[in-house]
């Protein structure tokens, strides 16, 4: 066998086999540790606990720590594979649903909805949908205009929308009378702490996306030789980027209502895996969900463990690790 | 059976009218040549038969059966594109780049068997670049990365290829090289050539038949030697031209002639004196 090629199958296989490993360590660490115990010996007292079903540990991490744990995991797949596919729709290596404004959206959506006492599901999950639709078509109209041929308009039409959906969250904010307003206002920066076991069934809705997104894998490495060549590949370049767009859209908007504007996972992670293991995406998309959900673990054990009284919402950490290398990642990119 | 024939085809963009009422054939295995000025519509043509973009009156068969009744698989399996130009944002690797050529055969997962690694191999090999496997394509020269791509397209197994300017941006050396390697491409596996070009010398070299275009309209289509007339020649470009004999191919040859030769009716005028 000849070593031009390298065959996909075993390193499929051996990404999965390590990226399952290292998401199987941050939950079953993320499920051990918290602001009581911060040993992550502690692991071991869990998996014995687990066994005596009556201990007040086994009711903190089978009620509160493992829903969080399984939100954040869920929450940090689908955020970095929305990144993947946002970077190959717009061919550019930083476009990410909370840069390009499209989060921001789905939390006007959403605000707008809670506020007006709408229920949760189908209500404020569909006028999130709604509302990061609305900018996605205003931020694509932005820059396909004549400044369509700066490489910048994109994230410059982006970052002005995030900035506009910022003033508008808080408008509705300042105008609200509603009670629940500490509430609202943590769940914007990030927040993973009012993880409901109840609310976890959603991300049902979840899997038909992902699996959607890895069937395209292929057509989305053609895309990314530009619309022409594509077609002349075979692809149909419109419908394929349609169901991508929807289904990306879809699946980052109902993250967002379930754990509000989390930033910059969409970057960090495909950029790392992008770097180390090449750029097809029949290997990008599963190492992105499983990369995606272990970052968005560790994240939140750190948020956890950081804060002495009480929360620090997870949103705040991804920004601290994402916002420098958006900005390094853009420096390099100059000419 | 024709590869390629057009008849009366008509495209506008915004109200302009880059494609009036043109029609063409291209026969297989011969080796086509689309000339003309700027602003012809020669990308365009090649983007009307090749699907990309849409023509509002006319219609084109391709091998037998009208372009529309292909889906985009079917016709990628029958046609491949050399684009003018590519963008590298995404750093794939040579081996890659030229396996996409599979595309439109696999299945939906998109994974390849042996025998697709073993043509992408061939393709390589045909196209000397089997050498630059595992570099990217933004390390490569612009000679090297256009073999790549004609790699890249000869692995889809096409009847037909088209090129927009494949010659545009390259040496002399690299001129001849790419050209040579389509005649070969063309003899030993019988596909139809159809590239857009500025060089009317290659061109002349090259081609079993060539077609003037200009204003979206054919001026002239024949062999080398019945287009490439000085009249016509000077009536399309607009300049005056020196027309003659290359002495080792025997075919045209034609230079462009510098104002201060022709004389001062010819030159750009002078910026008017204070």
């Amino acid at each position: 066998m000849d070593q031009t090629f390298t065959r996909i199958g075993p390193r499929l296989t051996l990404i999965c086999l390590l990226l399952g490993l290292l998401l199987a360590a941050a939950l079953l660490l993320g499920a051990a540790m918290g602001s009581s115990s911060r040993n992550p010996l502690d692991v071991l007292d869990v998996l014995r606990n687990l066994m005596q079903p009556d201990s007040t540990q086994h009711t903190i991490i089978w009620k509160i720590r493992l829903p969080r744990v399984l939100l954040a995991a869920m929450a940090g797949a689908t955020l970095s594979l929305g990144g993947l596919v946002f970077q190959v729709l717009l061919r550019n290596p930083l476009a990410e649903p909370y840069i390009l404004g499209i989060s921001g959206g789905a939390a006007v959506g959403a605000i707008t909805a809670m506020l007006l006492g709408i229920s949760f599901f189908p209500g404020v999950t569909i006028s999130a949908f709604a509302g990061s639709m609305a900018t996605l078509a205003i931020v694509m109209l932005l820059a396909s205009g004549p400044q369509a041929g700066r490489k910048d308009s994109l994230l410059l039409a982006g970052v002005m929308m995030n900035a506009f959906a910022g003033a508008v969250i808080m408008f509705l904010i300042s105008m609200s009378q509603s009670s629940q307003l500490h509430h609202i206002l943590f769940w914007l920066m990030g927040d993973l702490s009012m993880a409901e076991a109840a609310r976890l069934p959603l991300f049902a809705l979840m899997l038909p996306c992902y699996l959607v997104i890895f069937i395209l894998a292929r057509p989305m490495n053609v895309l990314l030789t530009g619309r022409e060549t594509a077609a002349s590949l075979g692809v149909n370049v419109r419908k394929i980027s349609l169901i991508l767009l929807l289904t990306a859209t879809l699946m980052v908007s109902l993250v967002v209502c379930l754990s509000g504007l989390v930033g910059f996972v969409g970057l960090v992670i495909p950029h790392i895996l992008r770097l180390t293991i090449g750029p097809d995406h029949r290997l990008l998309v599963p190492a992105s969900l499983l990369g995606g959900a272990s970052y968005l673990v560790f994240c939140d054990l750190l948020a956890r463990i950081l804060s002495t009284s009480g929360e620090l919402p997870v949103g705040i950490i991804t920004a601290m690790i994402g916002a420098p290398l958006f900005i390094f990642l853009l420096w390099r990119s100059r000419p | 059976m024709k590869a390629v024939s057009a008849d009366r085809i008509s495209l506008s963009y915004g109200g302009k009218q880059v494609l009036d009422n043109l029609s063409l054939t291209i026969s297989r295995e011969e080796f086509f040549i689309i000339i003309g000025p700027n602003g012809a519509g020669k990308s365009t043509l090649l983007k009307a038969l090749t699907a990309t973009e849409k023509i509002n009156a006319g219609s084109i068969n391709l091998f037998g059966r009208p372009q529309a009744d292909y889906s985009r698989r079917e016709l990628a399996r029958l046609a491949a594109l050399v684009p003018q130009g590519m963008e590298s944002n995404f750093p794939f690797r040579v081996a890659d780049t030229v396996l996409m050529g599979r595309s439109p055969h696999l299945g939906l997962l998109g994974m390849e068997q042996e025998e697709d690694y073993r043509i992408a191999l061939e393709a390589m090999q045909a196209t000397d670049t089997a050498q630059l496997a595992d570099r990217t394509l933004d390390q490569l020269s612009g000679g090297e990365r256009q073999r790549v791509i004609i790699a890249r397209a000869i692995c889809q197994q096409p009847a037909i290829l088209f090129l927009d300017e494949p010659t545009a941006a390259l040496d002399l050396a690299h001129q001849i090289r790419i050209m040579d390697l389509l005649e070969t491409l063309r003899r030993e596996r019988k596909i139809a050539i159809c590239m857009v070009s500025h060089d009317i010398n290659l061109a002349a070299m090259y081609a079993d038949r060539l077609l003037l275009l200009k204003n979206g309209r054919v001026v002239a289509t024949g062999n080398p030697g019945q287009v490439l007339e000085e009249k016509l020649l000077e009536a399309s470009y607009g300049c005056r031209l020196l027309v003659d004999e290359n002495p080792v191919s025997g075919t045209r040859l034609v230079l462009p002639l510098p104002a201060k030769f022709t004389g001062a009716a010819e030159m750009v005028p002078a910026k008017k004196a204070l």
